[in-house]
């Protein structure tokens, strides 16, 4: 076990769903036979600003976010284009989705538009994330290098 | 094997949904065949496809913890209603669950919605079914009991 899992679980005050993640996300990616999966970073991140440019966009195979909170936002009015997140597991595969828009029909444009509310998921892993629309972000969770 | 209600902490609405789990399958004796028995608790992270997990699947020995479970849709508005419905021990229709919202489409012609994240925390299910949500994210437990 890497001095980094140890760090991860001996976290304080993990709720229950937390503590879940955490112990099963260690169980995943630190399994103690040398190779590719060892935890061996783990560094603490908040992250409030622009989605476009951050590190969240950017695939690498020995990095991983644990993420307690991600939120994110939408600067413009509605639109034709849908509003969403998507999450990608470790080996860069589509692992979940997020989306929270409301819609109207627009009689001009004759086309739905869509209203990108604040999309937010708590307590899981990603490897990076794709935004559709949405351009500000928090993030609360983790830098995982393993 | 771990006791769910022993686990620190345990919020008070989990408290007592632990609990009131316990009173409900686990009274018999080891092996009774009754199925209210717990002889398995495995901890469970899932993040990925509805579509072939062992979610969908009914088992009459099996049942699901959940603290969260989210599920969400990749695509955009259509005339298709979402809604996930989840099936107690016996396999009968306990809960539904949906958010979304509406727009009349003037040229389809018909009413057209847009399939928002769900998140539903602090349940018990045997197997839910996806009407159109097809990726997921679960924190919990698999019980197994005889």
């Amino acid at each position: 076990m890497t001095i980094a899992r140890q760090r991860i679980e001996n976290l304080p005050s993990l709720n229950v769903e937390q503590k879940i993640l955490v112990d099963e996300f260690c169980k995943r990616f630190d399994q103690d036979n040398g190779a590719a999966f060892d935890i061996i970073g783990f560094e603490p991140l908040l992250y409030e600003g622009a989605i476009a440019g951050s590190e969240f966009l950017t695939y690498n195979a020995n990095k991983l976010y644990l993420c307690f909170d991600i939120i994110v936002g939408y600067s413009n009015v509605s639109s034709a284009n849908r509003g969403y997140i998507i999450f990608y597991d470790e080996g860069n595969a589509i692992n979940l989705y997020s989306s929270q828009n409301s819609i109207a029909y627009e009689a001009v444009a004759a086309a739905i538009w869509y209203n990108k509310n604040d999309a937010n998921m708590k307590n899981l892993y990603f490897s990076r994330i794709v935004n559709t629309q949405y351009n500000y972000m928090k993030f609360i969770g983790y830098r995982i290098t393993y | 094997m771990i006791d769910i209600r022993a686990l620190p902490n345990l919020s008070i609405e989990q408290k007592d949904f632990v609990n009131r789990f316990y009173a409900a399958f686990d009274y018999a004796a080891a092996g009774s065949g009754l199925n209210r028995h717990i002889a398995n608790i495995e901890p469970l992270l899932f993040e990925g496809a509805i579509g072939g997990s062992e979610f969908v699947v009914y088992a009459a020995t099996k049942l699901y913890l959940c603290f969260s479970l989210v599920t969400s849709f990749d695509n955009i508005a259509s005339i298709i209603n979402d809604y996930i419905v989840y099936y107690n021990e016996n396999n009968v229709v306990m809960l539904y669950s949906q958010n979304q919202s509406i727009t009349y489409d003037s040229v389809a012609p018909a009413i057209f919605y847009a399939t928002n994240t769900l998140d539903k925390k602090n349940l018990w299910f045997s197997r839910f079914l996806n009407n159109k949500s097809n990726y997921m994210k679960f924190i919990g437990y698999r019980i197994t009991l005889d």
